[in-house]
């Protein structure tokens, strides 16, 4: 976690990994534990579970496929819901490819690359990756965004497993622990006012449009409240 | 559950679209526009639907517990977020710790169905 460089590519790829060691993976790796249980209640099998965990690694866009195809949402609306929920993953993906693109071998190891990215390695690779001379930068990446995409899919792997093995207090923990970690992530990372009015206007209307018609509560919902926070808040700029 | 496959193909082209052309704008554009502010606040509405949808209007092992009690669990939750400068790991532990607690021992009150024990034989 300090400012070193290494030695060499192969190097600067065991220090990403290592640097992921070191981290509160736990609390990542907590998250996806509580996916797997949470998805174990929803009826979806093991390997599903980690099929969506490696394929996507965004726990929310995750919930909200699963809760969506539960509650009867049909392909498109689930398609167009995760769209809007994975779109933060574009300005990560821009910042960072930015800044691996100058020791990048070729477009298929960037357009690969992007795929590993998730947050928690984001975060640190933002921070670390500027100051290694360019053919390290990649290299380091991989390491520590590789790290997080192995723990997370075993996370998601161990959750759907006790799941089936805990006591009920005990699963019933995990199962709240999800939305209630989530909310408050995002009350705390939300940049400005307009994005706590979003949350404070979804969770208003996503659970009054569920009573109606639930397979809608998340688009119609989302859409509605989305925008109105939005409108609140772009005049002032 | 064929129909959960395609699901999952959807939305882990869905997620893909978004790093892909994150690639191919990386480079080139400002990740801060108005549309993707838009998209942004239309995201967070979506996931505060969903997570406020699991807790009041539950489905699964979450369902057997009382409402009072979920929202016991939040109120507690939100206050230990906010106390103690808005620490999100401190927030969600004692929103858990409380609906734990009250399953364990608000045994008489409410009633935790035993159904979802999966004992091995």
């Amino acid at each position: 976690m300090t400012g070193a460089r290494y030695g060499s590519p192969r190097a600067a790829f065991a220090g990403g990994a290592r640097d992921y060691v070191r981290l509160p993976a736990v609390a990542m790796a907590a998250g996806f534990v509580g996916f797997g249980a949470i998805v174990h209640d929803t009826g979806l099998d093991l390997v599903q579970a980690m099929v969506t965990t490696a394929g996507m690694t965004q726990i929310p866009a995750q919930i909200v496929m699963v809760e969506m195809a539960h509650t009867g949402a049909g392909l498109a609306g689930v398609f167009l819901a995760v769209a809007f929920i994975g779109a933060r993953l574009l300005p990560m993906a821009i910042s960072l490819m930015t800044i691996l693109r100058p020791g990048a071998r070729g477009a298929v190891e960037l357009y690969a690359g992007v795929h590993v990215l998730a947050t928690m390695s984001w975060t640190h690779s933002m921070r670390r990756c500027p100051d290694l001379p360019v053919d390290q930068r990649m290299p380091y990446n991989w390491g520590i965004a590789l790290a997080n995409w192995v723990v997370v899919i075993a996370g998601t792997a161990a959750g759907h497993t006790l799941a089936g093995s805990v006591a009920p207090e005990i699963l019933l923990g995990l199962v709240f622990l999800m939305p209630v970690f989530f909310l408050l992530l995002f009350v705390a990372e939300s940049p400005d006012r307009s994005g706590v009015a979003a949350l404070a206007f979804g969770a208003v209307l996503g659970p009054a449009i569920h009573l109606v018609s639930p397979e809608w509560s998340v688009l119609a919902g989302g859409i509605l409240a989305g925008t109105a926070a939005f409108m609140l808040e772009a005049p002032r700029r | 559950m064929t129909g959960m496959w395609a699901m999952i193909g959807a939305a882990v082209l869905a997620c893909y679209f978004w790093r892909a052309l994150g690639v191919a704008l990386s480079n080139r554009v400002d990740a801060n526009g108005p549309i993707i502010r838009w998209v942004g606040c239309v995201a967070y509405a979506m996931l505060a639907a969903t997570f406020a949808r699991i807790i009041v209007l539950s489905a699964g092992v979450l369902a057997e517990v009382p409402l009072d009690h979920r929202l016991l669990g939040c109120i507690a939750a939100l206050v230990a977020f906010y106390a103690l400068q808005r620490n999100v790991l401190a927030g969600t532990a004692a929103g858990v710790a409380v609906v734990i607690a009250l399953a364990y021992y608000g045994q008489p009150l409410l009633s935790i169905k035993r159904r979802h024990a999966v004992i091995p034989p």
